[in-house]
């Protein structure tokens, strides 16, 4: 984790503050590190938090009723990209602490309010993408695996958890990279009140 | 930083790809090694490291043996692959 923290401080520097890395790895900064690391860990707690209590019932309710897994997938679809909406109107609050320039939760989206219908959008987007990501990944093992679930072989094994390797750094890049577009876009902290 | 209100879903999506590309050069320093050093955690220990094979050479998993170990193993993969 702190180094997925310190590899996304290294790229919201680069292209913020155009900050470049040093031979082999990103600048080391310990305060801008550690601060993604907290807030990426907790930031979470509320973007996702609040639409899967909002969904958890649903889910209780279909599962009661052993609905089938299609009818899940569509009841969690809209909390997923509820979840993923926060998540990019909060966004600044992370990249903010890259920049050692920091947002809190409330500014962050006061600050992101007038992007929120195209938000909407990339949420609906990153929602597919996400989910096709997944998809992938869920259709590719049971080709690797045999009628017990054990790996045909050990270098499938390999091909499969560096398979999900590279789709984990993918999904990171484009994120953190359209966390970076957020925030630059976002309202400046100096507008009037009114326009808010 | 001016703030502005016409970008458009797609708008934001053009804009991080765009960045990706136009920094590709720097995508290895920053994302390398760190990643190529996190690739064992997307495997389970029992997964990544072949233990039976390593008892049966007599290096019992341990922090000295675990480390020629990965890099044996990932020679063999790389080499064989």
């Amino acid at each position: 984790m702190i180094g997925t923290a310190w590899s996304a401080v290294g790229w919201h520097r680069l292209t913020l503050m155009d900050e470049r890395p040093a031979q082999a790895l990103p600048r080391w900064h310990t305060q801008p590190i550690l601060g993604y690391f907290v807030v990426s860990m907790f930031l979470p707690l509320l973007t996702w938090g609040l639409p899967a209590l909002a969904v958890l019932p649903v889910l209780a309710l279909l599962r009661a009723l052993d609905a089938p897994m299609i009818l899940t997938e569509i009841a969690a679809l809209p909390a997923g990209v509820m979840a993923i909406w926060l998540s990019l109107r909060l966004s600044p609050v992370q990249v903010s602490r890259a920049v050692q320039n920091p947002v809190h939760i409330a500014e962050a989206f006061r600050r992101t309010a007038r992007m929120s219908r195209p938000l909407w959008g990339v949420a609906l987007l990153g929602g597919l993408f996400l989910g096709a990501l997944i998809k992938s990944q869920m259709l590719v093992t049971p080709l690797l695996t045999d009628a017990e679930g054990y790996y045909l072989s050990d270098t499938v094994m390999f091909l499969d958890g560096t398979f999900l390797w590279a789709t984990f750094i993918l999904f990171f890049l484009v994120t953190i990279s359209i966390f970076n577009t957020i925030y630059r876009h976002m309202a400046p902290d100096t507008e009037p009140a009114e326009n808010r | 930083m001016q703030a502005d209100i016409t970008i458009t879903a797609m708008g934001v999506i053009r804009e991080a790809l765009t960045q990706i590309a136009r920094n590709r050069r720097w995508l290895l320093p920053i994302m390398g090694v760190i990643w190529l050093l996190q690739l064992p955690s997307f495997f389970s220990a029992e997964n990544f490291i072949p233990q039976d094979a390593m008892e049966l050479m007599g290096l019992p998993p341990g922090a000295a043996s675990l480390i020629p170990a990965v890099i044996v193993m990932l020679s063999v993969y790389i080499g064989t692959a």
